[in-house]
């Protein structure tokens, strides 16, 4: 049970990273991409240049030829003008992809710590999100559940999480010693065992509540919910 | 008899030597304007290469960049270039 815990924390950590590096990974390679881009579109000048280079290099000297190749260059020119909002569209088209290409990685992420996740609620059979211990309304809310207990359930409960929450497994003779305020070495291993078992009697569902209140051998009980779900109210 | 021979004979060739002209293409940028034109050089520049020295900078002060000469010729090659240089006949 513990592993799981951990396991799922470990996921949402490594979850973070990948997401980093993968979102770091995209931003550089379009980014590279734009550069490449943008200083291979050529420029205004690189018509004019071309144009200037017919000239110089055949005999077209006649006004008329001089005339048909201004055009031409002016033609290259107003192309050029054209180039220029082609830029801006492939920038725009450049940033569109990078934000659909993060958020498809998220996405992916995301789904894969689900998966995770819901194996693990496959394998554990139940999922503890919040359990809240009410002393008022002698109450415990597991999963926006109530469950009504008696007094001394709620006690040995009330125990259980504490311990849960300090990282301890108790011991039946811990537990009737924090209970009864005396000793644990006065105390019964057997009275803290019947609290347990009167605990999860109350419960009622005995499959549920052994999935909740766990019985580690030779060592004593433990709730199995991770710590920073429960509450006291 | 033969001194006055010779001294005509300078007189007449000194005159055609000093009569120097080369054709040039020239450019100005933006917009692209490109022209042909003939232009007279000194003497002492009367092959393509000092004629390109030498008409640059007279073209720099029009506004025009020389792109290259294409070569240097005598008063007997203007006529057939007149029509094709139009307002760059000796212009510059």
């Amino acid at each position: 049970m513990r592993a799981n815990f951990s396991s799922a924390t470990e996921a949402l950590k490594t979850g973070k990273g990948v997401v980093a590096g993968g979102v770091l990974a995209i931003v550089a390679i379009l980014a590279a991409a734009a550069v490449f881009l943008f200083s291979n579109l050529p420029d205004a000048n690189a018509f004019n240049a071309k144009v200037e280079r017919l000239f110089i290099e055949n005999d077209l000297t006649t006004n008329a030829e001089i005339k048909l190749l201004e055009i031409l260059a002016q033609s290259g020119t107003s192309f050029s003008d054209v180039l220029a909002s082609y830029r801006t569209v492939i920038f725009v088209l450049l940033l569109f992809a990078t934000a659909l290409m993060v958020a498809s990685l998220v996405f992916l992420i995301t789904i894969v710590a689900l998966n995770r996740r819901i194996s693990a609620i496959q394998r554990s059979g139940i999922q503890v999100a919040s359990l809240m211990i009410s002393r008022e309304g002698r109450a415990v809310y597991i999963n926006d559940l109530e469950f009504q207990l008696t007094e001394a359930a709620l006690e040995t409960l009330a125990v259980l999480a504490e311990a849960r929450m300090d990282d301890d497994v108790l011991t039946g003779a811990q537990i009737e010693a924090v209970i009864s305020g005396r000793d644990a070495a006065d105390c019964d291993e057997a009275a803290g065992a019947t609290r347990v078992k009167r605990l999860r009697d109350a419960l009622g569902n005995q499959l549920v509540s052994e999935l909740l209140v766990k019985t580690i051998a030779r060592r004593g009980y433990v709730l199995a919910v991770p710590r920073d779900v429960i509450r006291m109210v | 008899m033969r001194l006055p021979l010779i001294a005509f004979i300078l007189t007449l060739a000194g005159p055609a030597s000093a009569e120097c002209y080369a054709d040039y293409k020239a450019k100005q940028d933006d917009p692209l304007r490109l022209a042909y034109g003939v232009a007279q050089v000194p003497d002492s520049a009367c092959d393509p290469g000092a004629a390109k020295n030498e008409l640059a900078p007279r073209l720099q002060a029009g506004g025009w960049t020389l792109l290259d000469v294409m070569g240097v010729f005598g008063p007997e090659g203007l006529a057939e270039r007149k029509d094709r240089a139009g307002e760059f006949f000796l212009r510059y």
